[in-house]
Formats: structure tokens, C-alpha cells, sequence
């Protein structure tokens, strides 16, 4: 307060951003890590209750609009279509 | 620093400062303005006649000033005594500085009370009310000061801490620890004639004073304003609180409460239907 | 089931019903009971004492340490541990995520009754808890202060917690009409509950946002009631599955085969939504720590104690989740949660009690009466919540109660009825 010297209050802004890139990047493969193939994936398609097919959708962005079932193909573009086919 | 020359600097500064009148004076807008009391810490002798005033007018212990060597070590306020005077040595040798609640302008105690049991009056003092406290201690968490004092070994605790003597306010006195200072090194009045007549002593002796009041700016400004020869990191004052004041930094949050409320079940029904689009052919 | 369920008709049935229902069931001599019983005992001595001589006379509170470990353990932290109902009815009956429907009772039960002990243990630490009501009944509305906002949303979402919970009394009394009635609300309470927790997850965080100059700039920051209420999320996940997994041992019996086996699915689940959840959370712990120029701290015993939480017991019990998910090993997820745990326990006394006014020369130890007291508050949930288990339909199925064409779960059909 008795300084009169400049302070700039973005000063670790352009750090944030790029720790944000990471972080969405990271996220994605996080994600798939999770989701992603397990051995014999047609045991982990049926793994799934009939009527919870949302179940993984919680929180998970790289799941969304998976059809039920499919386990193959967990695309990240995937998640911008909506959901439509389950029955 | 002697009586004449005080009055002469209040003189210069043209204040209508008659003498310490205890009363809250009303602005152009009709608005109270705040009292606060003005130390300055060249004068004090360290006499610590302030702590005893004090302790009888809140018929708490009054200290034997004589032989207790309380002096010694740096004291804080505690739930028996509302001030304290504690000696620094400094680069300036010897300082006296009394400490007490500051009574905030913008409190962060009672921001923080749920019941309003600190509350700021209209006219500055900041007090608290027995019948309201259930005795949380969210005040003592806030305060940047750390001025209130709970009575741990109480089945029926009060919170401790200077309330600027509001009851001898309100019968036209001034505040008993002011009144019993022998250098008037204590000067009660409204912050405005406090904050000039601090910048004139700056002005008229500027190699005496180091040039901050402080209490000015601090935490968004108190009632207290301290004048001092030496930086007041030497005298124990925390000068890394910001100018702020305290409930802002909960602001934001409070504000964000209402949005939540209202938009966050409609959010959560929105949810709830589009999930049954989804499962529900 | 085991024993009718029907209470009878008419209030001596009811009275009747509820006498045989207080009796102690099972053992009684049982390890849990014999280490739990002399510490409430105990306990309640000492909260004898503690009402007598004043706080100073069993806690090590100080002037300089206000808050100890009954708040920063049994409130912050027993708060974000009952976040788990939240989440979960938030995934039952806001996402119909079904496959968590077997679990939402226990859940729920656990949140209420965390919330009934724990909070409840905030009275212990009043100085004058005989004006607790004031901030309710208007002995002044203290609009200004966070904790106005936490004390009446504490209030507000133990009643909707009960609502939620109330179709389990109904059905456990046998009261069909009544049940049903209460099942239609449930929505209601889950949704006004929902958005509770979010405000009062974040405002046990914003408590401490004017505690500034006193907490360890490494734990303060403005972001404390994000932190708080994402951090609350995969704590109260971590907790249903440490007290899931001790549960379907304890009260095997109540389980039927079936469900059990669907339980393991629903641990996996729950680890992935903590992992996500744990993995934003460290994010926005490298945000803040990139925002306020943590990295001049690092040095010294306070960095390397910040680094434990956020490393230790952040990014390790996520990385844990994850691989367990992933390889479907449901020891390694237990581990996670309870590393999660100790995260959580830690976070939460970092910022009300360790790293609060770190440069004191006089530091806080809580005394052994204080732990004990907050270990009472422990058992004694326990003791209810094994009560409650043992003689309501929480755990197992439900289907003594013949409900007409509606299969639990009830709600959501309840509300496409009304829709029709």
C-alpha cells in the first residue's frame, strides 16, 4: 500500500493456460485409461445391467454416446453425439 | 511533545477539536460518523495507568502496576484484560505501545457472527451482546487482530474483548482509558479529526514520526489510529494484513449463495428429465 | 424374511412392535462393543465435566486456537464425509444411474446420521449452546456470516435427509399408505438436498476464507469452498466404499447373494466417478498453487507436509483408483479409499487446526478427553446406525412390503405416473 510500484494481478495467467492444455489433454487419455479396453472386451460389454446402459456416462465425457455394450471405439469426438440410439 | 505544542498543531489543522468531546458528531448527511481514539506511541510513558481505568470500568482485575514486572515480556490482550501496554525495544530505543480491540470499520467479528452478537454500533464502537452469542468463537477465528477472548474455564463463557467503553459513551464521557492518560498520548474523537490531527504531528515534526498512521488503511481502516517513531513492525503490529476489509474476502461467496439456490435445482430437474429421455424409450 | 413385518393395528400394536423392537439383537459381548461402550461411557463423563468447568477444562483450545479437533474433525471433516449421500442420490434419482439404487439406503442413513452426530457435536463446542436457536428463530438473523448460511443449511438438509429416509421407517412400520406418500417427495428432498450440500460443502471452506493472515499460505487461498465441495465428492464416495465393504461383512446375513454380487460393479463405479473426481481436484490444487506463486513455500517442513496431502494422499489414492478400476482389482480400490481418507482427514485439519495460525509459538495438541469425546461421537453413530440396519430394510431386499405394480425402485416410476 505504500508502494506505488506496478502489480499485475495476471501475472501467472498465461502459466494457468497452459496448465489448463495439460490438463485437458490429460484428462482425455485419463479417462479412456479408465474406460478404455479391458481384456475380452465382450465380457465387459455384458458386464452392463440392462436399463443402467448410462452407468459409465457419469461424469465421463469420453463415454458419452457410446452405444450399450460397445466398448471398442471410445472416441473422445464420440462425446459430442447425443445418445439417441438406446433403445 | 508537550500539551502546547498539541494544541498548537490541532490549531494549524483548524479541527474543531474541543477537548476531546465525547459525542459522535453528525455529517453534512445526517449520518453518525465514527469515533476511534488516536495513539501515539513518542508520548507514552508506558505507565499502564490506561490498563488499570480499563480493568475497574469492566470490574475485571486491575493490575498492581507497581510490582507485577508485567513489562518484561510482550503481553497480548487476554479475556481479564482488555489492553495491555507491552515495551518494545527498537531502533528508536524504547517504545510503549497499548494494544486493544481496534474496532474495525468494516468488522471482520461481526461479518462472522451468526446471531449478531458483535455488532457495530452507529457511532464506531464495535460490542458484544451476551444474550445473542452462543459462544461459536467464529469471531475469534476471523479476526485479523486476534482481539476476542473466550472464558475457557466458564460453564457460562463470555466473549472478552474492549468495547471502546460504549456504556461511558453513552452518558457523554470519554473512553476510561483515555481519560485516565496523564500525556495524552490517547486522543478520542471522530476519525476524521483524528486522521488531521495525525497528519499535522507528520507534517510539523517529520524526521519524530514515521510517515504512516496506522490504522488509516488497515483491514479497510479502524477506529484505532497509532502514530509511531519507529516502523511498526518494530512495535509488534502486523503490517501484512492488506487494506481490505475483512467480510470481503467472504463476498463473493455469500453473494454466489442465492444464484445457487435458485438456479441449481432447476439445473438438477433439467438433469432428471433429459435422463429419462434417455433411458425411457 | 426373518420376522413379520406387520406391526399390527392400532397403537398397542405400534407400541407393542416397537417394544420388541428396541431388544438388543445379536451378541453382546462382541469386540466392537467392548472397546465402544466404556469409551462412550467415558465420554459422557467427561462432557459432564466439560459442562461444568467450561471447554478450558478437558480441550487445549486457547485463545490463539480457537477451533480444535471437535470442529476440525467432527465437523469439517465428518461433513465432507457424509458427502457421499449426495453424490449418490444425485447419480439414484437425478442421473437414474440404477445400478446404485442397492446402496442408496445405507447412504443415505449414513449421511443422516453423520450429520445428526457430527454436526450435533458442534453443540459440545458451543460456549452457550443454550443459544443455538437464536440464529433460527431470529435472536438475530446474522446475514452476514458464513456460518448463518452453514448452520441453517445443516438444519435444512437434515430434515430433507430425513425425508429421504423416511420411506424406510414407513415401510419398516408397515405404514403402506404413508410410504408411499413420502416416496413422491423424494425427489423433491433429493434435488433441495443437492443443492444444500453444494452451498454447505463450499461454505465449511468459506469459514476459513477470513481466517487469511492466520492459515499457512500453502493451504489459504480464495478457492477453499471449491476445493471443499469437489473434494467432498470423492471423500463421501471413498467412505460409501469403506463403509460398504465393512457393511456387507458385518451385516452379511441381511444381503442376498444376488445383490452381492452386483456390489462389486457398483464399487468399481463408485472408484471411477473418486478417481475422476480426485483427478480434477489435484488440477485445481495445481491451479491454485500456480495462482498464488506457491512454489517460493516449498521449502521446509510446511511445503514438505503440503506436498504429503496433495501427492501423497491426492494424486496417489487417484492413480490407485485408477489402476484398480482398470484392472478390476478391488483390494487395490479399498486401499485407495481409505489413502482418500487420511487425504481428506489431513486436507480438512490442515486448514481448521494445523497449518491455523502456523507461526504460534504455543501450538494445539488435542488433549486424550478431546479424543475421546470425538471417538464417543464415532461409536456412538456406529451404534445406531447397526440399530437401525438391524431391524429397518436399509441393506436388504425389500420385499416385504407387496407394493402394488410398483417395484423399488419406486420413485421414478412414481414421477412418470404423474407425468402420464
Amino acid at each position: 500500500m505504500e508502494t506505488y510500484t506496478y502489480v499485475n494481478i495476471f501475472e501467472t495467467k498465461g502459466l494457468e493456460y497452459l496448465l489448463l492444455i495439460c490438463f485437458l489433454v490429460l484428462f482425455v487419455l485419463f479417462v479412456r485409461y479408465l474406460g478404455g479396453p479391458r481384456p475380452g472386451g465382450g465380457r465387459a460389454g455384458g458386464r452392463r445391467l440392462p436399463g443402467s446402459a448410462g452407468a459409465d456416462r457419469w461424469r465421463l465425457e469420453a463415454e458419452e454416446g457410446q452405444p450399450d455394450g460397445v466398448v471398442e471405439g471410445t472416441k473422445a469426438v464420440g462425446a459430442a453425439s447425443p445418445p439417441v440410439e438406446v433403445p | 511533545m508537550d500539551r502546547r505544542d498539541f494544541l498548537k498543531t490541532a490549531a494549524v489543522a483548524g479541527t474543531a477539536l474541543a477537548g476531546g468531546r465525547a459525542e459522535a458528531r453528525q455529517t453534512a448527511g445526517g449520518a453518525t460518523e465514527f469515533v476511534g481514539v488516536l495513539v501515539d506511541t513518542t508520548r507514552c510513558i508506558g505507565c499502564r495507568a490506561c490498563e488499570q481505568a480499563c480493568a475497574r470500568s469492566h470490574d475485571l482485575p486491575v493490575p498492581v502496576v507497581a510490582n507485577d514486572n508485567a513489562l518484561e515480556a510482550e503481553r497480548t490482550t487476554s479475556e481479564t484484560r482488555l489492553t495491555v501496554v507491552n515495551r518494545y525495544q527498537t531502533s528508536g530505543g524504547e517504545v510503549f505501545v497499548k494494544r486493544q480491540c481496534m474496532h474495525c470499520w468494516q468488522p471482520a467479528c461481526t461479518a462472522a457472527c451468526l446471531t449478531r452478537a458483535m455488532l457495530k454500533t452507529p457511532q464506531g464502537p464495535v460490542i458484544w451482546r451476551p444474550s445473542k452469542c452462543m459462544g461459536c468463537r467464529f469471531c475469534m477465528v476471523s479476526c485479523p487482530f486476534d482481539v476476542p477472548k473466550f472464558e475457557y474455564h466458564e460453564w457460562n463463557p463470555k466473549i472478552q474483548k474492549c468495547d471502546l467503553c460504549w456504556e461511558r459513551l453513552q452518558q457523554g464521557k470519554k473512553p476510561a482509558c483515555v481519560q485516565s492518560c496523564p500525556t495524552d498520548a490517547l486522543m478520542f474523537g471522530s476519525k476524521r479529526d483524528l486522521m488531521e490531527i495525525a497528519r499535522v504531528r507528520i507534517y510539523n515534526h517529520p524526521d519524530r514520526y514515521v510517515h504512516k498512521i496506522y490504522g488509516e488503511h488497515e483491514v479497510g481502516g479502524t477506529g484505532w489510529l497509532y502514530l509511531a517513531a519507529v516502523p511498526f513492525e518494530e512495535l509488534g503490529f502486523r503490517t501484512d494484513l492488506g487494506v481490505t476489509p475483512y467480510p470481503e474476502y467472504t463476498r463473493d461467496f455469500l453473494y454466489a449463495v442465492p444464484l445457487v439456490l435458485f438456479g441449481m435445482p432447476a439445473l438438477l430437474l433439467g438433469l432428471r428429465l433429459l435422463s429419462d429421455a434417455r433411458n425411457e424409450p | 424374511m426373518r420376522r413379520s413385518l406387520n406391526p399390527g393395528r392400532g397403537l398397542a400394536g405400534l407400541v407393542r412392535f416397537l417394544l420388541a423392537e428396541a431388544r438388543p439383537k445379536g451378541k453382546l459381548l462382541t469386540p466392537f462393543n467392548l472397546i465402544s461402550i466404556p469409551v462412550i461411557l467415558l465420554g459422557l463423563g467427561i462432557l459432564v465435566v466439560r459442562f461444568i468447568y467450561g471447554l478450558g477444562s478437558v480441550t487445549n483450545l486457547s485463545q490463539q486456537y480457537p477451533w480444535g479437533l471437535w470442529i476440525g474433525f467432527d465437523v469439517v471433516t465428518g461433513v465432507a464425509f457424509a458427502g457421499g449421500a449426495y453424490v449418490i442420490t444425485f447419480a439414484v434419482y437425478v442421473m437414474r444411474l440404477e445400478r446404485y439404487e442397492p446402496i442408496v439406503r445405507a447412504t443415505v442413513l449414513n449421511g443422516l446420521l453423520a450429520y445428526v452426530f457430527y454436526a450435533g457435536a458442534l453443540t459440545l463446542d458451543l460456549g452457550r449452546p443454550w443459544n443455538i436457536i437464536n440464529p433460527i428463530i431470529g435472536n438475530e438473523f446474522g446475514y452476514s456470516s458464513v456460518l448463518f448460511l452453514v448452520s441453517w443449511h445443516f438444519l435444512l438438509y437434515m430434515l430433507t435427509e430425513m425425508l429421504e429416509f423416511s420411506p424406510v421407517v414407513a415401510e419398516w412400520l408397515g405404514w403402506r399408505r404413508l410410504r408411499r406418500l413420502l416416496s413422491g417427495l423424494t425427489l423433491g428432498a433429493v434435488i433441495f438436498g443437492v443443492t444444500l450440500s453444494i452451498l454447505h460443502q463450499s461454505g465449511l471452506g468459506a469459514l476459513f476464507l477470513m481466517a487469511k493472515p492466520k492459515i499457512h499460505p500453502l493451504w489459504y487461498s480464495e478457492f477453499i469452498p471449491i476445493l471443499f465441495i469437489v473434494s467432498s465428492i470423492f471423500a463421501g464416495l471413498s467412505l460409501v466404499i469403506v463403509e460398504g465393504t465393512i457393511s456387507h461383512r458385518v451385516f452379511r446375513d441381511q444381503i442376498d447373494p444376488e445383490r452381492h454380487a452386483s456390489f462389486e460393479e457398483i464399487l468399481f463405479g463408485l472408484a471411477k466417478a473418486a478417481a475422476i473426481s480426485m483427478f480434477v481436484y489435484y488440477f485445481f490444487q495445481a491451479l491454485v498453487f500456480l495462482h498464488e506463486g506457491r512454489w517460493v513455500l516449498l521449502g521446509g517442513f510446511w511445503g514438505s507436509w503440503y506436498l504429503l496431502e496433495v501427492i501423497g494422499f491426492v494424486l496417489v489414492p487417484c492413480v490407485l483408483f485408477a489402476y484398480g478400476v482398470r484392472h478390476r482389482r478391488l483390494g487395490i480400490v479399498r486401499t485407495a479409499a481409505v489413502a482418500t481418507l487420511i487425504g481428506i482427514v489431513l486436507n480438512r485439519l490442515n486448514i481448521s487446526v494445523i497449518a491455523f495460525n502456523w507461526n504460534a509459538a504455543v501450538r494445539y495438541y488435542p488433549t486424550w478427553m478431546e479424543i475421546v469425546v470425538t471417538l464417543m461421537v464415532v461409536f456412538a453413530e456406529i451404534w445406531v446406525f447397526r440399530w437401525i440396519v438391524l431391524r429397518m430394510p436399509v441393506l436388504r431386499e425389500r420385499h416385504e412390503l407387496p407394493a402394488p405394480a410398483v417395484a423399488p425402485p419406486p420413485e421414478p416410476q412414481a414421477l412418470n405416473r404423474s407425468k402420464a
